[in-house]
């Protein structure tokens, strides 16, 4: 029975890479070594299923470093940051790394984004990069959430409805967190009522949402609710 | 024995926030955008708010309360506020739709105006609230109007200014983002305005088209302050202004200063300290190492609130990590 990272004396030793780029895997596998964990590269074969890829490394690493494009060379047909969320369920410390992060930020990352507690471009993911990161992991799976993680109930106000890389986003103002920056999610994280009555610019809505986050990159949302219209007497008019 | 109320002035990055914590009763005077006076009602276990006072209707004193009344945890008893006829902004907008978020949950009261009318009324167990502007019939003119010489008034100079009386004594006042036009209709209401703690208006920043040092040395001269506390961001608007503190200094030579994050013009590069002068509670500053006196805790009790001893911390890290610390400068 493998040790759970929310118990006191988890230890990080051994650490997966998953990588379908075999180059940048060993790139990743040079800067794990130098951060004092062995590592265990998986860069080839396929994976179908979420679960069959974490299946192969529970048990085996205590941590992991995970690409968030897998597709590419076909190592996977789901994205990282889905596998890297799935190990956060798993209580398995898990950094995902990308190299396309102002497109990946607002679509494919923030599906999943509540669960990633850290995102690294290619650039940050060196040793200490990485070192630390699997320690704010392991601080966060023990129940250490950082002010910048935590989720609080928030009002947001849809600016813009558009597409981008096929898929339908929604591009967003949270005036708790500052609002003078539009933030963008994709669409199908709305449940479908909502995206049915109130996809529409100038909508509002509450969704829990970490507005302690200095980055936009860093912000996530769920639990949406609809914001019902103010009251035309309330004298605020 | 009763515990001595507390004010807590919080390191919010640009923005004002400040909290009463008295023995079973918290009042909230104006709420900065930013998760940090969530963050600190959290820490201190807060569930409960009696009042909440906004100054004026600006967003860096109104953005925390869009994200305060959305939250579930914490029961709001009261909100005081202004409406702002000139704030037809999409934020303004926001805050009306949260207001009916929390009155169909069921808890708050709306009061839509705070004059010196409300003074007494939202007073905690040993703290006396006054409401020292604006007046009643400033406020009938309200922002985009003119006071009664004709003066054009705009949401700075509508600012309510508050403050905190312990037995008998004005420890503090909180006058939001007065400007020149406010301040000269409080003083003509107002005579005495000692109080031992000035939170100075608009972040020490430029107080509308006034000559900031005279507007600085006036407002000091009237309250006389032993403390001047400034709240602002280290990364917007390098303030406090030199001339403020020029004024201020020429007003209250010994009045000590603290502000929540350290000014650029202080500091150009942020110095390597541990930080340990910093109280426990959350600020802003904190994690990107920009805090100055970070989140300010000061214990009231009436007449002996100022103790300078307390800050001995501060002015420890102010003159050994700080290289052109404006506050020592102009006193030398």
């Amino acid at each position: 029975m493998p040790l759970l990272s929310n118990t006191a004396n988890y230890e990080i030793r051994k650490v997966a890479i998953i990588d379908d780029d075999k180059s940048e895997a060993e790139m990743a596998e040079l800067e794990v070594e130098s951060a004092g964990f062995e590592p265990f590269v998986i860069s080839k074969g396929h994976f179908n299923r979420i679960e069959d890829l974490a299946k192969m490394i529970l048990g085996k690493v205590q941590g992991v470093v995970c690409d968030h494009r897998l597709s590419h060379s076909g190592l996977a047909n789901f994205p990282g940051a889905k596998l890297v969320a799935h190990l956060y369920d798993l209580k398995v410390p898990a950094i995902l790394i990308t190299q396309y992060a102002d497109i990946d930020d607002g679509v494919s990352i923030r599906n999943w984004r509540d669960k990633i507690p850290v995102l690294l471009s290619r650039d940050e993911a060196d040793a200490s990069g990485i070192a630390q990161g699997l320690e704010h992991c392991l601080h966060e799976l023990q129940g250490h959430i950082p002010d910048t993680r935590k989720p609080h109930r928030a009002l947001l106000r849809i600016v813009d409805i558009g597409t981008e890389s096929g898929e339908k986003v929604i591009d967003v103002i949270i005036p708790g967190w500052n609002p003078h920056r539009a933030v963008r999610f994709p669409a199908v994280l709305l449940p479908k009522p909502i995206r049915k009555s109130h996809m529409k610019e100038g909508a509002r809505l509450f969704a829990k949402i970490n507005i302690g986050a200095e980055k936009a990159s860093e912000l996530y949302f769920k639990d949406f609710e609809i914001a019902m219209e103010p009251d035309v007497d309330d004298d605020l008019a | 024995m009763t515990t001595l109320p507390e004010l807590i002035i919080l390191d919010v990055g640009h923005g004002g926030c400040a909290i009463l914590k008295d023995t079973n009763e918290v009042v909230i005077i104006d709420c900065a955008p930013g998760s940090t006076l969530i963050e600190t009602l959290e820490h201190l276990k807060i569930r409960e708010i009696s009042s909440i006072l906004i100054s004026h209707a600006d967003y860096d004193h109104i953005g925390g309360l869009i994200a305060l009344l959305s939250s579930e945890e914490i029961k709001i008893h009261n909100l005081f506020l202004n409406p702002n006829i000139l704030k037809e902004t999409e934020v303004w907008e926001d805050l009306r739709f949260v207001v009916r978020d929390a009155r169909k949950r069921g808890f708050i009261r709306v009061h839509t105006v705070l004059t010196t009318e409300q003074t007494g009324q939202v007073d905690t167990k040993q703290v006396k609230i006054e409401i020292l502007a604006p007046s009643p019939e400033l406020a009938m003119s309200g922002a985009g109007g003119k006071d009664l010489q004709k003066r054009r008034l705009d949401s700075n100079s509508m600012s309510a200014v508050i403050g905190l009386v312990h037995n008998s004594h004005r420890v503090a006042i909180l006058p939001g983002d007065i400007d020149e036009v406010g301040f000269n209709n409080l003083t003509d209401d107002h005579i005495d305005l000692s109080a031992d703690i000035l939170v100075f208006p608009h972040h020490g920043g430029k107080p509308g088209k006034a000559d900031g040092e005279a507007f600085a040395y006036t407002l000091c001269k009237l309250i006389k302050p032993k403390l001047v506390l400034f709240s602002f961001a280290r990364n917007r608007l390098k303030n406090p202004r030199e001339e403020i503190i020029k004024g201020i200094r020429s007003a209250a030579p010994n009045a000590y200063f603290v502000c929540t994050q350290l000014s650029s013009r202080c500091a150009d590069q942020l110095p390597s300290a541990n930080f340990d002068h910093l109280s426990k509670l959350p600020a802003k500053g904190y994690g990107s190492k920009s805090c100055c006196g970070g989140t300010i805790v000061i214990s009231i009790n009436e007449k002996n609130t100022i103790d300078i001893l307390s800050f001995k911390g501060h002015s420890l890290f102010v003159r050994n990590k700080v290289p052109t610390p404006l506050c020592l400068k102009i006193l030398t």
